[in-house]
């Protein structure tokens, strides 16, 4: 095994810490407009009537502009639902309505109060399984004639767009072989990503038609994308910039303000227009997450085997479908958890609400289906009276086993098993400092998890020589926190077995110059950017050796690369240094010999097919990763309030390229998690509108919710072959089992089930003394 | 309608002429270009805009910037000079206490002013600095043990 060189700190943390990095709201231009929204305060409505005339005579206003201004200018990533502006309807509250451009902010905030708009309020739903009923309002009517760039399967006269089905076996032969039938419904409600720095974009449309844009995107080249796409121009007339983004976790993939940001810009050439969210707009305005009922039917022995399942999922999708479209392939691939069952049934919609858009967010569908597959199995070990880890492990998926999509668990998969035991193992030697009037509860649960992408989803590297001997690469993988840059110089540096400091990763991006990389999601950095990287120094050092052959007079073949220099392999006396030649060898002549070593390389996940429409299997998995979670809760007997004790993990990740930035993405996946499990929900009063847009209804884990809390990090290392020294992703992981692993700890220590998140004090407290489950 | 102040930012002073509804954090980054300070909810939810307002810690997005008149202000920027930040910055590097960094300058005023308050911090101190400041990203334990380093 490589051992990967080990910086000393995160390439960024000095600028970070002092402040120096610089986010999209610390970039302004002289000249810059600031645009500033007139958001929709109705759920569902249709728009009568907007009155611009008094705001456009106001004093400094520069451009007033609404849906009445869009031709044809649409964002259709895979369904062609969305304008940047609403048209003549609104669909969530918080919509974009109208767009004001002013280069004093204030005038234009007092100017957004003088457009009059008159509305019809329309019947509104902000939850799918209301929304999938025949008598629902239907929010896209038209969705029939909608383009599509992907065909979603969409239910006509519905509000269903996007339905994924999975079929392996017969389920009907498992119901009937069954000795017990268990049937539950789990509720994972909607979230908010609050990355503690809000979207922002700042565009500018040149005289020659050409957008630049600075922007707080994971996805600079999706977001080229999108935006060619809307106004039907080349990708290469827009450039779309990115640098540090103050988190991400999925909300700034895809697109969500861009689109807005390049239309607006449009109406006033050769300025800059920045669009910045307010936090209220950040919850209320940009992509929000999750929002699942899982409803599961599961066919077991009385011995544990699980012989077969059924899912309905249904996503709340929120009022636009694309940026939620593959959460719903990815909840059904998962649903079934990492265990091998032979009979599977699986229907995954993605439904339309009147809320604001559901994307990506850190996990990307599977925390919804481990909440309801985890919190399932235990459930059954209670009612057959069985172990829950015997359960697991019966089930488990190991070597040779097929997964839901046909594919076939190879060990290089990684050791779920090991993860778990590991798991069970900690959670057991942990005694507890029992207190009067408190109950405790340790809860478990396996996970897996596998990125969903494109097919063609590739990522690209570009690598120079300097004439110093140093390197430069660049690579283009967001930095949003998760310490992309310094892994990248980590694996660049144990490739080129050169000293970390001869190695610079390049931090910004630009579309127009940088490398490919399709977005920076799925926890693929690492491995898909990583690889790239290896390509591309694969290359150089064959430029290097062809160079020193020159010099030698030797055959390349007869050379071996060391790093600094290049040697003749049968006679190490005989080389050249690379700093040398990495410019072409100059000799005491002037002449020289050889070239400047510059490579690119590539990487595009091998074997990939769309899933078939009938079966949904298929290859649409590029790898898989498995682990396990663990926490130990204490329960105040008379309040209900639960205060976290413990939480640990233990993941495969093939190889950990740096132990501390991998422990610290894996304790902050949890936590985010643990915020889902007991206080986070979006809540939305009858008129639709958003009820807790801010952080202090929106309560998100503190400081205090964690100072006592140990954590455990287990890393086990089965090499994966696709990832560069054997790594694989990790970012998302932690979240993924975390909400069951409370729901489980909680039914341990007060023996009641409780079925919807979160799982909150007060929950608690009004189920404690019952059977569970009220419905709160 | 505005108001004229007489304030020292960062040991230097300043006369300048605020508009009554422009907050302190408007005031720093936008009038005086000192970017080191972020806004994460413009509400006093987050701490990510924390200052030292007469060496006290204040969320600079609810402080009106003219109430800084009369008054001296520390900012992230001011605090790069002082011993203090060289402590905290290398026990913030040496925990990885440090993901995508917007938090990160409001955590550090948060310590300078526990620092000011009592060189000895024992937890109660960490958590009454701290518990008011929202990380996304770190799940906290990074941050907690390079403030315990600290003490």
């Amino acid at each position: 095994m490589v051992d990967i060189p080990q910086v000393e700190n995160r390439i960024d943390a000095n600028k970070k810490i002092s402040g120096e990095a610089e986010f999209i709201d610390d970039i302004s231009f002289s000249n810059m407009l600031h645009a500033l929204v007139l958001r929709s305060p109705h759920a569902h409505a249709e728009i009568l009537a907007i009155d611009i005339n008094e705001v456009q005579k106001l004093e400094g206003i520069e451009k007033v502009i609404t849906g009445r201004d869009i031709k044809d200018e649409i964002i259709n990533i895979d369904i062609g639902d969305h304008y940047p502006l609403a048209v003549d309807k609104v669909r969530f509250e918080g919509e974009p309505v109208a767009v004001v451009l002013a280069q004093d902010k204030w005038q234009a905030k007092k100017a957004l109060n003088s457009i009059k708009v008159e509305y019809n309020v329309l019947p509104h739903t902000v939850k799918a399984r209301e929304a999938i009923k025949e008598d629902s309002p239907l929010i896209h009517p038209d969705q029939d004639q909608y383009n599509r760039h992907l065909d979603t399967n969409h239910h006509p006269n519905s509000n269903i767009f996007r339905h994924y089905k999975l079929r392996k076996g017969n389920i009907e032969k498992a119901f009937k072989k069954a000795d017990k039938v268990i049937e539950n419904r789990f509720d994972y409600p909607q979230r908010s990503h609050t990355q503690m720095e809000t979207h922002g974009a700042i565009a500018k449309w040149t005289s020659d038609q050409e957008m630049i844009m600075y922007a707080s995107t994971q996805s600079p080249f999706f977001v080229r994308t999108a935006i060619a796409d809307m106004f039907k121009v080349k990708a290469t007339d827009i450039i779309v910039k990115s640098g540090y983004l103050g988190g991400g976790f999925g909300g700034k993939s895809d697109v969500s303000i861009e689109p807005l940001t390049a239309f607006a810009a449009r109406f006033v050439p050769n300025k800059y227009v920045k669009l910045k969210l307010t936090r209220e707009e950040a919850f209320n305005a940009s992509l929000i997450a999750r929002g699942a009922e899982v409803e599961l039917k599961t066919a077991v022995r009385k011995d544990g085997k699980i012989l077969g399942e059924k899912a309905k999922i249904y996503f709340s999708s929120g009022a636009y479908g694309s940026t939620s479209v593959h959460i719903v392939t990815a909840a059904g691939h998962n649903c079934t958890g990492p265990y091998e069952i032979d009979n599977i049934e699986v229907d995954s919609y993605g439904v339309y609400t009147n809320t604001p858009p559901v994307g990506a967010f850190r996990g990307y569908g599977h925390p919804e289906v481990h909440w309801a597959k985890e919190r399932q199995i235990h459930i059954i070990a209670n009612e057959l009276g069985l172990d829950e880890d015997e359960i697991r492990i019966k089930n488990m998926l190991k070597p040779g086993s097929i997964n839901a999509l046909g594919q076939k668990i190879e060990k290089e998969n990684g050791d779920l098993l090991g993860c778990y035991k590991k798991i069970r193992e900690r959670l057991d030697e942990i005694e507890i400092n029992q207190k009067p009037h408190k109950v405790y509860g340790k809860g478990i649960a396996a996970i897996m998890k596998s990125p969903v992408m494109p097919t063609n989803s590739a990522a690209s590297a570009t690598l120079r020589f300097n004439e110093e001997g140093t390197v430069d690469i660049a690579c283009s993988g967001s930095e949003m926190g998760q310490g992309t840059k310094t892994a990248m110089q980590q694996i660049a540096s144990a490739a080129l077995k050169l000293p970390l400091d001869k190695v610079k990763i390049k931090e910004d991006i630009s579309t127009d110059n940088s490398p490919y990389g399709w977005q920076t999601i799925g926890s693929t950095t690492t491995w898909k950017a990583g690889r790239a990287i290896m390509d591309a120094v694969r290359k150089a050092i064959d430029k290097l050796k062809e160079n020193a052959s020159l010099v030698l007079d030797v055959n390349k073949e007869d050379l071996e690369y060391r790093g600094n220099k290049i040697v003749l392999s049968e006679n190490e006396d005989l080389f050249v240094n690379t700093d040398q030649i990495c410019f072409g060898y100059l000799h005491d002549n002037g002449l020289v010999k050889g070239e400047p070593v510059q490579t690119y390389g590539t990487y595009m996940p091998k074997g990939l097919t769309y899933t078939d429409p009938k079966t949904g299997q298929g290859n649409a998995a590029a790898e898989w990763t498995f682990g396990a979670q663990g926490v130990v809760v204490e329960i105040d007997k008379e309040t209900g309030e639960l205060k976290l004790l413990n939480m640990m993990m233990a993941i495969d990740a093939g190889k950990v390229i740096n132990p501390k930035l991998a422990r610290g993405q894996v304790i902050g996946g949890m936590v985010q998690e643990m915020g889902g499990a007991l206080t986070e929900e979006l809540r939305y009063g009858k008129d639709g509108q958003m009820r807790n847009n801010s952080f202090t209804d929106y309560k998100i884990p503190t400081p205090l919710d964690l100072y006592d809390t140990d954590f455990d990090v287990y890393f086990f290392e089965t090499p994966e072959p696709i990832g560069p020294f054997g790594a694989r992703g990790i970012a998302e992981h932690g979240t993924v089992g975390i909400a069951p692993a409370f729901g489980n700890a909680i039914s341990n220590a007060l023996g009641i089930e409780l079925f919807k998140l979160p799982l909150s004090n007060q929950k608690i407290f009004l189920n404690m003394n019952k059977e569970g489950d009220l419905y709160v | 309608m505005a108001k004229t102040i007489n304030t020292i930012i960062n040991n230097e002073k300043h006369e300048i002429e605020v508009p009554y509804q422009m907050s302190l954090l408007e005031l720093l980054r936008e009038e005086l270009n000192m970017t080191g300070t972020k806004e994460g909810c413009g509400n006093g939810e987050c701490g990510a805009c924390t200052v030292l307002l007469d060496d006290l810690p204040v969320r600079s997005c609810i402080i009106l910037a003219h109430e800084i008149d009369q008054k001296e202000v520390v900012t992230i920027e001011g605090l790069k000079n002082t011993g203090d930040y060289e402590k905290i910055k290398e026990v913030f590097m040496a925990e990885d206490a440090v993901q995508c960094g917007f938090c990160t300058p409001g955590f550090v005023m948060a310590v300078k002013a526990l620092l000011n308050r009592t060189k000895y911090p024992n937890d109660q101190d960490i958590k009454e600095a701290l518990g008011g400041h929202l990380c996304r990203c770190t799940g906290y334990e990074a941050i907690h043990k390079a403030v315990k380093r600290l003490v």
